[in-house]
């Protein structure tokens, strides 16, 4: 949970993982002189904190900043601007030294494990390399440890002597996590573990996230576009939009009684299994536009339901605390009388026919 | 597409062989495959992708055909549109009707002029292969009707005819601003956008079967959702028939009347959507749905062992090897349809 004032850092475990303000920018260039003419505003100013032990799920759609933010919180990205600390210490301000050891403590899983492995070299190779580069263990015992990762992630080191092109997505999926596990971190930050793996593959790795969880203590920042993923492995969740945290908050809490408007349409937009729920959802209309462009004022403004003109695209609304350690971005919730306003367009069976409807 | 004639074509041993049934569903029927087997001749040997499929797609209904990657659905869909390449594929038997027409006995060219794209067309998954990249989305539309479809009834305004109908399916895929996009190129659009044109072209020349592949695979949530709506408000609006395959049981749920579900080559349960949920009936439908994260369920659970390779496959059912179920004869005998239920099929020994 977020420490609402400082003098709960004494009472509370400090964050394992803390972000603060971060911003990652990258330049448009255009023109005969590549002169920079804009920039892209991937993550714009994100904070959180993850404590040790805590899933941190990260969702939003494809475009959102959701892989920038991970690569940036690993060093992959240099910030912008912004703190990263990692058990409290800053890493931009870390000697190289020191930084690169504590990197392996913070480790990023890709999300496509193809292209996570050279398609030249056997797996074991692969595996091998970070220890070479990070330890000082002998042939010998690197070799044990990887196999011995190797068997906890559910395969064979049979499996090592081959090409990445001779197994499937789940077992090189399995073989991303044992690479980045031998390195005894801490953090995993986790970008689409299950991105283009069918359903029954999909549990089986995410029980396998479940259970190395446990077994090596770790903490997990897991990137994901889908909901009922994070419902499973995550504690908190954070969802994302155009660079922003636009709510965050224990899972549970913000699929059960989401706060904003982009999450509830988010929540309306997933096709629910069960029979006889009606069909229509609450559809969001378009798509989110151009991060080079943002709408003034807040970023959702431009397909929000509640917008309110004069209000909504005047200031960006900060992270509005709306219930223990749950905060969203949205002006519309401090308003206190809500109902009766708050319509969300709802269309109908009938082509371009729209319904209103309330939302509670 | 060569067929070899199957001496035991009009046999009685095939599964799906209620006649019954037959009589009183069959004037109805748009789309009717029958024990259909297809073969891939590879290196490796046989690769035996689907074994004895039937489905059937009544007029105005949206059948949603669901599974796992490689279980044989792009493949039943390009059976049903001749698109098989021979070799190394080959259809070893089966039978698939349009209305009254086998189209297993048609020539390529007949199937090339008079079906696909006038009859039957495709939605497919991939948005930026399909379309040519050096004409404008307009030109490309204005083909279709030009080629195939209605137009070629005489119409005297034709080209404005044409325009004004490219326009109105523009506008119900909830394209801003059509005359725009007519004159934009494909890179010049965004996935979602490309994926409406696409089902506006579908819809184009108002085929009776339209077979949509994973057309929401590719799309954000939001935008599936807007996707799916479209395709049911235009479904309604020409009241043509529906092929959806999908690996998302959300996207059946939301989208179709009736499902079958495949699995390594072969249907394992066939019945209406709100039947498939309340009561799964094969055991590899019951892991299956088990298996779906949703935001409401807090555990899933993970079915044993993995999907089988298809070179070499045993001849019963398929899922035997990870069937929780399993009986003896499950291994060599293929199981046949057991009708639990008016319009609940199921292949499984555990019901017949």
């Amino acid at each position: 949970m977020r420490s609402s004032a400082t003098s709960s850092d004494e009472v509370m475990a400090s964050p394992l993982l803390e972000v603060r303000d971060l911003k990652r920018y990258f330049p448009v260039r255009s023109g005969f002189l590549h002169r920079i003419t804009g920039w892209l505003r991937a993550v714009d100013g994100v904070s959180m904190e993850v404590n040790p032990g805590e899933v941190m799920g990260i969702v939003g759609e494809s475009g959102c900043g959701k892989t920038t933010l991970g690569k940036t919180v690993q060093g992959i990205y240099r910030p912008t601007t912004g703190e990263i600390f990692l058990e409290g210490k800053p890493l931009s301000r870390l000697p190289a030294k020191e930084l690169r050891k504590l990197r392996c403590s913070l480790q990023y899983v890709h999300q496509d494990p193809m292209a996570s492995f050279d398609p030249w070299w056997p797996l074991a190779r692969s595996l091998d390399e970070p220890l070479r580069a990070q330890t000082d263990l002998s042939r010998s015992e690197r070799r044990e440890r990887v196999a011995r990762i190797v068997r906890a992630v559910g395969l064979d080191t049979e499996h090592l002597e081959r090409y990445p092109h001779e197994l499937s997505g789940g077992q090189l999926r399995r073989l991303t996590l044992a690479r980045v596990l031998a390195l005894n971190p801490k953090v995993l930050i986790l970008d689409e573990p299950t991105a283009s793996l069918d359903v029954s593959v999909q549990a089986r790795i995410l029980n396998l996230l479940r259970d190395l969880r446990s077994e090596f203590h770790l903490t997990y920042l897991f990137i994901s576009h889908d909901l009922g993923i994070v419902r499973i492995l995550c504690d908190r969740v954070a969802v994302m939009y155009l660079g922003k945290v636009v709510e965050i908050g224990p899972t549970e809490v913000v699929l059960r009684g989401p706060k904003h408007p982009y999450t509830q349409a988010l929540l309306a937009a997933i096709p629910h299994l069960s029979a006889g729920v009606p069909r229509d959802e609450n559809i969001l209309e378009g798509e989110p536009p151009s991060p080079l462009f943002l709408p003034r004022g807040c970023r959702f403004s431009s397909r929000c339901p509640m917008f309110r003109e004069g209000l909504c695209n005047a200031s960006e609304p900060p992270l509005f605390p709306v219930g223990p350690g749950h905060e969203a971005a949205c002006f519309r919730i401090e308003e206190p009388s809500r109902t009766g306003e708050n319509m969300i367009r709802v269309e109908a069976s009938g082509l371009g026919r729209t319904e209103k409807r309330e939302t509670s | 597409m060569k067929v070899r004639p199957s001496p035991e074509k009009n046999g009685g041993e095939r599964n799906f062989s209620d006649p019954k049934m037959n009589q009183a569903t069959a004037k109805n029927q748009l789309l009717k495959i029958k024990d259909l087997v297809l073969e891939f001749h590879t290196d490796r040997g046989i690769v035996q992708a689907l074994d004895g499929v039937n489905l059937s797609v009544s007029k105005g209904e949206v059948l949603g055909l669901v599974g796992e990657s490689g279980c044989g659905k792009t493949a039943t869909a390009r059976s049903v549109l001749g698109l098989i390449p021979c070799p190394p594929g080959r259809i070893v038997r089966g039978e698939i009707w349009l209305d009254e027409e086998n189209l297993m006995t048609l020539p390529q060219e007949i199937l090339r002029s008079r079906v696909r794209g006038n009859r039957i067309t495709l939605v497919p998954q991939d948005t930026l292969g399909p379309l040519n990249p050096v004409h404008t989305v307009g030109t490309q539309m204005k083909d279709i009707l030009k080629y195939k479809g209605r137009s070629r009834n005489g119409n005297s305004d034709r080209a404005g005819a044409d325009h004004r109908e490219i326009l109105e399916l523009l506008r119900a895929v909830h394209l801003p601003d059509p005359d725009r996009v007519l004159a934009k190129y494909p890179s010049e659009l965004s996935g979602g956008q490309r994926q409406r044109i696409l089902i506006a072209m579908a819809f184009l020349p108002r085929p009776d079967l339209i077979i949509a592949d994973e057309p929401t695979t590719a799309l954000d949530v939001t935008v599936q959702a807007q996707i799916l709506r479209i395709f049911r408000n235009l479904v309604a609006r020409d009241r043509c028939s529906v092929l959806f395959i999908t690996h998302d049981m959300g996207v059946v749920a939301s989208i179709c009347d009736r499902v079958s579900v495949m699995y390594a080559g072969q249907i394992v349960e066939t019945a209406l959507v709100p039947k498939l949920f309340e009561s799964p009936r094969h055991p590899y439908t019951v892991k299956l749905l088990e298996s779906v994260p949703t935001p409401e369920k807090k555990e899933i659970s993970q079915i044993p062992g993995t999907v089988p390779t298809l070179i070499n496959i045993n001849k019963g059912c398929r899922f035997c090897e990870r069937c929780p179920q399993r009986l003896e004869k499950c291994r060599d005998h293929k199981p046949g349809l057991t009708q639990v239920d008016e319009d609940h099929a199921v292949f499984c020994h555990l019901f017949g």
